[in-house]
């Protein structure tokens, strides 16, 4: 009897095993970056090159503490668009490569040695006109601190979203000082409903639940193109035009199929889906979606990510003690 | 029995008994408490320390989120009690039309898929639900699902069926001849009810309020979803998991500690009360149904329906929202199948994955239950003892804390040959074991010993004594217990997140993935077909079970 349940086990479990067994060639890629992405380029790439893609996806946070479990023994050999000072911060979990075509990244985009940019990701506001009750559409940073928003505006957390951080990063970096912009944030940060995810803020705001969302230009054109009643507004001030990054994970099982798949979406190819898909393309030969504002027209801060990676444990622990205070 | 056959008889059992507690020590207490022990470590320095547990009872934002806890925990509890106890009362004790449509739409609030019931009470009535506009129209403002208010709403809608249907259970196996004497006594009916029926089906309403109240503590996705700004210490643990710092998650452990003591204390206490009184009962005077008529007759069936129809409310609008015509994540009015074309690319492996890692659970948990509710019923040592006392601690431990366990326990350890497809299995097995133990373990006890006595004074081997004999008298109990395992373990979510990788992801998984990215076309489909996938699997246990209610539970 027990060992006939023993061999029940092992054989389903050896069967199992042998079923999800890693076929060489197969590149295991942990990402953030939304599905509509993912269906757009991951075929490309295996039929470009033969090799299996692997995905895993969940919020960086979840991916970034898998890493660090798994440091001992990593099962990933890409983590595939994240906000890069999350890979800055952590540079033991990556390794420095340099992705074919970096010689033709536009300029700003090249920020770290650790990383390869994948997309610009422009910062931005959804807004739902119907739900503003009769309220201005708040054109800048500052007017969202403006207590009439209260309880309207829809944002990710800023400890577990890489957008919210780079939106925290991107005001304390658009006014005067740093303080100036923490006065901005905190009136801001009063007026959120916090949303335990970034994908939930368009949603939200498209569907007439909230009048305002804190996002990414890319979600926000989704809902714009899929007919919803939204627009996109820029901040005045000024707003984070910051690459996401991809990066090679230290230790990879299938380093040179990590290479070629950071290649590849560098290409130009790759770059042009980016491109229709709504984000803005890295490289200086592809041109942006003419659905956009072109990005001249857009007031950029000249987003610092080197000073936002430097200062990500100080920044994210303010959040988290004026979220006590404020929220 | 001759020497050699006792000895031989403790021989088989006494091995058995070692076996299952080094699978449950490997795989159950060895991860938890590795977990457990980060939360008293420092997160800096990685020294021992008290300090995040003064942390909890120190700051204001841990101590509201406690006390949400158990505010939004305690008037779950209650309201589901409200609503269950008098659905059960009428079922069992009056004749109430569609009877079986009653208890089937109540088990599959119990089996729909995690997480996306929240969005859809939004879709109706959020700020621009559905609902609320509808009322708007006639100047009704009503008021939003959001707080802690919502949260208690949909904790009892969500709940209410594991009260429900044990206290019909209890009900129907109650002796009438308390009841009668109690009004033969001079008892008008509410005295009987309060001062006999009540104190009799106490055992088993407060083991269903017990389970609604742990649920409730741990679930993760309503507060999550309507809080808004409401914490409790689910939402709390999760934050500080999801943090991107990286680093030790010592204040999720922590808080996790704290919800599981809160949860333990709770069963704690229900066991004490149960164990001061104890009703035996002999089903030779079973209750008689009563036809009830006039308005009283119509206010109960539109009760009785009513309830059922509102808790699958939100299950009808994901399956609803799978059918609107889309354009990328906007629906866009009128109706089309956009949303399944979407999920056929990927959805097939995740179906089979699903099925594949639950089957292979259930086979363990079967296997397993069986052998246990043998050594718990048949052998009063020590080890049996706390073999049945494990056995609650898969139902206290979050799903989170336990995969992370396995991860830290098992990755790259001798046991990593399973791999992650094994490791999920593992994982399933561990935590709905013992729903298939319970189970097995109510069909062992009705059964008297003399028959397997009667094969090992015969000559037979215990092994075999146990195989051909116990084996089959238990079956329904054992096919009762893998059906309810594979029901939950097809559904897990919170575990599964953090073990899968490219080749295993499941449907939940998939389900969650699409909600975060706001695409609820996708979710719709894929929660439906998940839906489809254990409704199946209702009506197999309907068609198998005796006594089908409480197969559930």
């Amino acid at each position: 009897m027990k060992t006939m349940f023993k061999s029940t086990a092992l054989a389903t479990t050896l069967a199992l095993t042998a079923t999800f067994a890693f076929a060489d060639g197969t590149v295991t890629v942990y990402t953030a970056v939304p599905q509509n992405f993912i269906d757009a380029l991951v075929p490309m790439y295996e039929a470009e090159t033969g090799n299996t893609v692997e995905i895993i996806k969940a919020g960086s946070g979840e991916l970034l503490n898998r890493l660090t479990a798994e440091a001992g023994a990593p099962a990933a050999d890409v983590l595939w668009s994240v906000d890069g000072t999350v890979i800055d911060f952590n540079p033991a979990l990556f390794e420095a490569y340099e992705a074919a075509g970096s010689d033709m990244l536009a300029s700003g985009m090249k920020q770290s040695e650790m990383w390869t940019p994948f997309t610009a990701v422009v910062m931005a506001f959804i807004v739902n006109e119907e739900k503003l009750d009769g309220l201005p559409v708040p054109d800048s940073w500052a007017a969202l601190a403006d207590p009439q928003y209260d309880e309207m505006i829809s944002s990710a957390r800023a400890d577990g979203s890489g957008s919210a951080y780079i939106q925290l990063a991107t005001v304390l970096q658009a006014f005067d000082s740093e303080e100036a912009g923490w006065e901005v944030y905190e009136g801001m940060l009063g007026n959120f409903v916090l949303s335990e995810s970034s994908g939930a803020v368009p949603r939200f705001v498209n569907d007439g639940e909230l009048a305002i969302g804190v996002t990414l230009e890319d979600a926000a054109l989704r809902y714009v193109e899929g007919g919803g009643p939204v627009q996109i507004v820029y901040p005045s001030e000024g707003t984070a035009i910051a690459p996401d990054a991809m990066a090679l994970v230290a230790g990879a099982p299938n380093a040179e199929g990590g290479k070629s798949f950071l290649d590849f979406m560098l290409s130009q190819e790759a770059q042009a889906v980016v491109a229709a898909e709504g984000r803005r393309p890295v490289r200086s030969d592809v041109a942006s979606n003419p659905a956009l504002v072109p990005l001249g027209e857009v007031n950029s801060v000249g987003y610092d990510s080197a000073w936002a990676s430097d200062n990500r444990a100080r920044l994210v622990e303010a959040w988290g003690d004026m979220v006590l205070d404020v929220q | 029995m001759s020497l050699f056959h006792r000895l031989r008889h403790t021989d088989f059992w006494t091995r058995v008994t070692g076996l299952i507690v080094a699978v449950l020590a490997l795989l159950l207490l060895f991860p938890i408490l590795r977990v457990l022990m980060l939360g008293f470590v420092d997160a800096d320095t990685g020294a021992f320390t008290f300090g995040n547990f003064v942390e909890v009872f120190t700051r204001n934002y841990y101590l509201n989120g406690f006390k949400n806890s158990l505010f939004v925990g305690v008037l779950g509890t209650l309201g589901a009690c409200l609503i269950g106890i008098p659905l059960a009362f009428f079922t069992a004790r009056f004749h109430v039309q569609g009877q079986a449509w009653i208890s089937t739409l109540a088990i599959l609030v119990l089996v729909a898929p995690p997480f996306i019931g929240a969005y859809a009470w939004i879709m109706m009535l959020g700020s621009n639900g559905f609902m609320t506009n509808f009322f708007g129209l006639f100047g009704i403002e009503t008021p939003t699902i959001y707080g802690a208010h919502g949260i208690i709403l949909v904790f009892t809608l969500k709940f209410f069926p594991f009260i429900y249907l044990m206290t019909q259970t209890s009900l129907n196996g109650m002796n009438k001849s308390f009841e009668d004497a109690a009004e033969n006594l001079g008892c008008t009916p509410w005295q009987r009810f309060t001062k006999i029926t009540l104190p009799l089906v106490f055992p088993a309403v407060s083991t269903g309020a017990i389970i609604c109240f742990v649920l409730a503590i741990a679930d993760f996705g309503t507060p999550a979803i309507l809080g808004r700004g409401f914490r409790t210490l689910s939402t709390i643990a999760f934050s500080a998991y999801r943090s991107e710092l990286g680093g030790r998650p010592t204040m999720a452990v922590t808080v996790s500690i704290v919800m599981m003591a809160i949860s333990m204390l709770a069963l704690l206490a229900q066991r004490r009360i149960l164990s001061k009184r104890r009703y035996a009962s002999a089903l030779t005077n079973p209750p008689v149904k009563q036809r009830m008529t006039g308005w009283r007759n119509t206010v109960m069936h539109v009760f009785c329906h009513g309830i059922v129809l509102i808790a699958m409310l939100p299950t009808l609008v994901v399956v609803y929202t799978s059918f609107l015509k889309t354009n990328g994540p906007v629906f866009i009015g009128g109706y089309g199948l956009e949303s399944y074309e979407r999920i056929l690319r990927t959805a097939p492996e995740a179906i089979s994955n699903s099925f594949v890692f639950s089957l292979g659970a259930v086979v363990l948990i079967t296997v397993f239950s069986g052998l246990i509710s043998y050594v718990i019923v048949r052998r009063e040592t020590a080890a049996a003892g706390a073999i049945d006392f494990l056995m609650m601690v898969p139902y206290l431990v979050p799903g989170v804390v336990m995969a992370i366990g396995f991860v830290t326990t098992f990755r790259g350890g001798p046991l990593d040959v399973v791999g992650t497809a094994g490791l999920l299995i593992l994982l399933y097995f561990i935590r709905r074991l013992p729903y298939g133990v319970r189970s097995a373990t109510s069909s062992l006890r009705q059964i008297k010993p003399s028959m397997e006595e009667a094969a090992v004074n015969l000559g037979a081997a215990p092994a075999k004594a146990f195989l051909v004999v116990t084996v089959p008298l238990i079956l329904p109990g054992l096919i009762v217990g893998a059906l309810m395992s594979f029901i939950t373990a097809i559904n897990e979510l919170s575990g599964t997140l953090i073990l899968y990788d490219g080749g295993t992801i499941t449907m939940p998984v998939q389900i969650y993935l699409a909600v975060l990215d706001g695409e609820f076309g996708l979710a719709g489909a894929l929660s439906t077909v998940l839906l489809v996938c254990t409704g199946a699997c209702v009506y197999a246990v309907f068609r198998f079970a005796e006594n089908r209610d409480s197969a559930f539970l």
